[in-house]
């Protein structure tokens, strides 16, 4: 569902004042544009014609123009650039697939990388264009203005903005200015010349007046759009139109508010009831005014309204939906004090209604909150705002939520709990814990006799728990988790999907910190089954990507690469906005292919997992891929890249993580400070956690002891190692047993790299041979490459002694071979893949069929897309590749090695 | 009528000029008065006025008068 009505906002308004043609104006913003100018800035207050000023230039431009009118509500980053998205993809259809990425924006706006790739669709239009913002006045958000400020820095040369506005913008116009880049239209060139008042009266109103009445009226109007047009109604058919003219004084507003009211007397009582009762809706249509005012002649009355010129807006081509003009409908406004308080509470609640039964459900949320009907406010909230918030409109939700009396909010324990289950998701839990609290009271305290109550009750408790259990495992508090979630289990029914699938998120969250690792995968599969059945993709992804890594920390690399292939595909078909973790799929993706030590690949699906988390603005999931590309990154060997790139991913811990991603923050940072020979902050973020080689059983994670066994493995290699040996090295080989034991193979595997290493630098040498045979054993069956070539030279040497020996000789020859490329493999991907920006898997496959001679029908018939689909694909894949056509993309592929 | 105006600006405090000259018509000039506040000098209209005491306020100055010098 789309939430909000687009057509109207972006309708290209015909000009208001019709027949009217300003002639110098359209000369000047003609010149502005045939100058190559980016900027049309059109500034003055209300009611000076900018609106029909500028619609009357860019009707008779040859240029598609994307229109966006601004309300105060758009001043939300999540709804402006939905409509600013909405407007271009109105002249531009095959921007759609990749600009829907954006509109799901969460509590972490990820301003510069949608900045980024809206300037990168901008500059990919083939065609000039005008993107006119009006009224934009309404907008004051710092996220928004900014990124005004770096369209107009970079104005993109297809792109010609055009801004209305009552005030200057906050955007710093001056260096525009400064180098004539910039048409400025400003009130003293809006007022209307002499000449254009007398044109005005003559074609437009029909009033042919005297000269000295129209220099009484320009001296007593100014010029001014709105007075002169109030005072063309009001004096046509009048008998005497210079008394008027001469009647009126005082300042404009005066002069607006008299002309208004002698406009409204002229109409008969019933407009005037009309106008004023509609007065309160921001737009409006025949069907929605009969049911607010409970009238029948709707349509005939706006037609009329229309025809005679008396500040009706249409919003669409068909004359279906209108609005006020502003300044009109602020001073109809004014007016409704004339009718009682009970009846403008009808109206707005009759108006809520007919939005309701039209799924118009944000314009009957709002309708419904300005008739103080908390009441239908609550139950339409409760039904919608999971959907809403769902698709990024988060503030808006957050904005009702606060209108409504806060006892009120209280009691409804469904949108509680939807915001609960909305942040959750998102992994703001905070935000969650504060609903989930305030849904509590309500839910645990009300009871009912009646049957059908119970069963409700039972299902928001159900819910409560559900989520209550997850949030336990984010407070690493795994036994409460699982009690939350049993009871969670025991209060739904076998069909409330969406409840299962969260409860038994929590249950493998749970299992996964206690390490039951068969009841874990149990529970991440059935939240990954009732996440399908109850259409919850997002879920969907969390349950995937959990059971990914922990089938990689089983050593079941190829279930791992699986259990992601299905979560890829299932998103990539999937016709909904991509949840906010689904970049954590292509991670697990990559961290297979890793240990595959298939490195060109990694390198895309690393870098998706980032772009797609940062843009899904997913915390966990953002500091997930962050530490995946560094890991990357440090094994490419650029280690300031992996420094970079972990701060920011520590930066992000305080805004919550749950509690498993910890141990790999801090075990990427241990690895990164080895790197650099630096120790000893390697052991101050060790000690931020507890647990030591003296009470292992305290250990929260393994990935905490491996680190601290590579900080032994440091000292040992540079000489320096004061301890006894005997008690980390004893720690090491009954972890790996139990490990083993518990078939962890991925675990037992990173431990024995480190003794390996330990074992063979002290002189061990059987022991390191015999710990080289059980690794190669453990690594066979799953191809692990990766993880001996990052231990480096002792390994190397080693694994020469086992091929002499013999030993496993398939992968020790494997391994062998990678060796001696290691080096320049690491190198030439890096350099390859650093260039340019990657392909998606879409566009490697176009290629490819490209290459294989196919026509673009055939390519499209063959990936069962459009014809257009593809011609994106391609326009995409010349520019990525910096090529021009067909033949020199396939052979610039061939050369950089992606094909 | 007379859409431009010189419109004088007192605010608290020091301005610095390229602060807000680039959220200015030109020809925008501050000067510090005897108590260390800021006298902004500038030609423009209603629009530039607003826009620019918008400014400001987001700055977190605060206004302290505003007078038309023509």
């Amino acid at each position: 569902m789309e939430p909000f009505v687009l057509t109207t906002k972006l309708h290209q308004p015909s000009p208001l004042i019709r027949g009217i043609h300003r002639q110098r104006l359209v000369t000047r913003l003609n010149q502005g544009l045939l100058a190559g100018r980016s900027l049309t800035l059109v500034s003055a207050p209300a009611g000076f014609g900018k609106t029909t000023c500028v619609s009357e230039w860019i009707e008779q431009l040859d240029l598609p123009v994307a229109w966006l009118s601004l309300e105060p509500a758009d001043d939300d980053p999540a709804r402006f650039f939905l409509y600013f998205i909405a407007a271009l993809q109105k002249i531009n259809s095959s921007l759609e697939n990749e600009l829907k990425r954006l509109l799901e924006p969460g509590q972490l706006f990820p301003t510069q990388s949608v900045f980024t790739i809206l300037l990168q669709n901008i500059h990919r239009f083939e065609f000039r264009f005008l993107l006119v913002l009006d009224d934009f006045q309404n907008i004051q958000e710092k996220t928004i203005i900014e990124f005004l400020e770096m369209l107009v820095e970079n104005s993109p040369p297809q792109l010609h903005l055009v801004i209305l506005t009552r005030e200057d913008p906050l955007i710093p116009l001056a260096r525009l200015r400064a180098n004539n880049q910039m048409t400025e239209i400003r009130a003293e060139d809006l007022r209307f010349s002499n000449d254009e008042t007398r044109d005005f009266f003559s074609k437009t109103m029909g009033v042919t007046l005297a000269e000295e009445d129209l220099r009484m009226l320009d001296h007593r109007i100014e010029g001014w759009a709105a007075g002169l047009q109030l005072v063309g109604l009001s004096i046509y058919g009048r008998e005497n139109p210079s008394q008027f003219i001469s009647n009126l004084r005082g300042t404009q507003r005066h002069i607006l508010s008299y002309l208004t009211e002698e406009v409204l007397n002229h109409q008969s009582i019933e407009v005037q009831k009309f106008l004023i009762e509609t007065s309160l809706l921001d737009k409006m249509c025949a069907e929605l005014c009969d049911a607010v005012t409970g009238r029948m002649d709707s349509k005939v009355l706006l037609d009329h309204l229309f025809s005679a010129n008396l500040f009706l807006v249409p919003l669409d081509d068909h004359q279906q939906w209108f609005r006020y003009h502003h300044l009109f409908a602020d001073l109809l406004r004014s007016q409704l004090n004339r009718i009682s308080k009970q009846r403008i509470i009808q109206l707005h609640n009759n108006a809520s209604k007919w939005f309701e039964q039209e799924g118009m459900v944000a314009e009957a949320i709002d309708q419904a909150l300005a008739g103080e009907d908390y009441d239908r406010a609550v139950g339409l909230l409760e039904q919608h705002a999971m959907s809403f918030a769902m698709q990024g409109y988060v503030k808006t939700v957050e904005n009702w939520m606060l209108a409504i009396p806060p006892a009120l909010r209280s009691q409804s324990p469904r949108a509680n709990l939807a915001f609960s289950s909305v942040y959750l998701m998102r992994g703001n839990y905070a935000e969650s814990a504060k609903y989930l609290s305030q849904a509590e009271a309500s839910i645990f305290q009300n009871s009912s006799a009646d049957g059908s109550d119970n069963l409700e009750l039972a299902a928001l408790q159900a819910e409560w728990y559900a989520i209550q259990a997850n949030l336990f495992n984010v407070r690493g508090n795994p036994t409460e988790s699982l009690s939350a979630a049993e009871k969670s289990l025991q209060l739904a029914s076998s069909e409330q999907f969406q409840i299962l699938c969260i409860a038994y998120l929590g249950m493998g969250g749970a299992y996964r910190l206690i390490g039951n690792y068969q009841k874990l995968v149990e529970a991440y599969q059935k939240a990954i089954h009732y996440s399908r059945a109850a259409g919850n993709l997002l879920a969907e992804m969390l349950s995937s990507t959990a059971l990914g890594l922990v089938a990689i920390q089983l050593g079941q690399l190829h279930f791992a690469y699986q259990i992601a292939i299905e979560a890829v595909d299932r998103y990539e078909t999937s016709n909904m906005l991509p949840p906010p973790v689904a970049g954590s799929v292509y991670g697990i993706l990559g961290l297979v292919e890793l240990e595959w030590n298939q490195l060109d690949r990694v390198h895309n699906h690393f870098l998706k997992a980032l772009q797609l988390n940062s843009l899904g603005g997913h915390n966990a999931g953002v500091v997930f891929a962050k530490v995946l590309m560094a890991r990357l990154a440090q094994t490419q060997g650029k280690l300031d890249d992996a420094t970079k790139l972990m701060n920011e991913a520590a930066n992000l811990l305080p805004l919550g993580v749950p509690a498993w991603l910890k141990p790999e923050v801090i075990s990427q940072q241990v690895l990164i400070y080895l790197a650099q020979n630096n120790p000893i902050s390697a052991e101050v973020v060790l000690n931020q956690v507890p647990g030591s080689f003296l009470e292992p059983e305290k250990y929260p994670s393994e990935l905490i002891f491996i680190a601290q066994l590579r900080v032994v493995l440091y000292y040992v290699k540079n000489g320096e190692y004061k301890g006894d040996l005997d008690l980390p090295l004893q720690l090491a080989d009954c972890l790996i047993t139990t490990a083993i034991q518990n078939h962890r193979l991925g675990i037992a595997l990173e431990i024995l790299m480190v003794l390996i290493q330990i074992q063979s630098i002290v002189g061990r040498k059987d022991a390191a041979l015999e710990s080289l045979s059980k690794a190669l054993q453990l690594a066979e069956h799953e191809g692990y490459l990766r993880i001996f070539l990052d231990a480096g030279s002792e390994i190397h040497e080693l694994l020469k002694i086992a091929q002499k020996k013999n030993l496993h000789p398939e992968i020790t020859r494997k391994l062998l071979a990678a060796f001696s490329s290691a080096e320049t493999i690491s190198t030439s991907s890096a350099e390859q893949t650093g260039l340019f920006e990657p392909l998606s898997d879409r566009e490697l496959e176009v290629l490819k069929l490209m290459s294989e001679g196919l026509t673009n029908p055939e390519i499209a018939d063959h990936l069962i897309i459009s014809l257009s689909t593809v011609k994106t694909h391609l326009v995409h894949i010349f520019n990525k590749l910096g090529v021009r056509n067909r033949a020199e993309a396939v052979l610039k592929a061939k050369e950089i090695g992606i094909l | 009528m007379e859409d431009m105006r010189i419109y004088q600006i007192d605010i608290s405090g020091q301005v610095v000029e390229s602060e807000i000259a680039p959220f200015s018509l030109p020809g925008l000039k501050i000067n510090p008065d005897e108590n260390g506040d800021s006298i902004i000098t500038v030609k423009t209209d209603q629009s530039g006025l607003i826009g620019l005491i918008r400014h400001l306020h987001a700055l977190g100055f605060e206004l302290l008068s505003i007078n038309i010098l023509n």
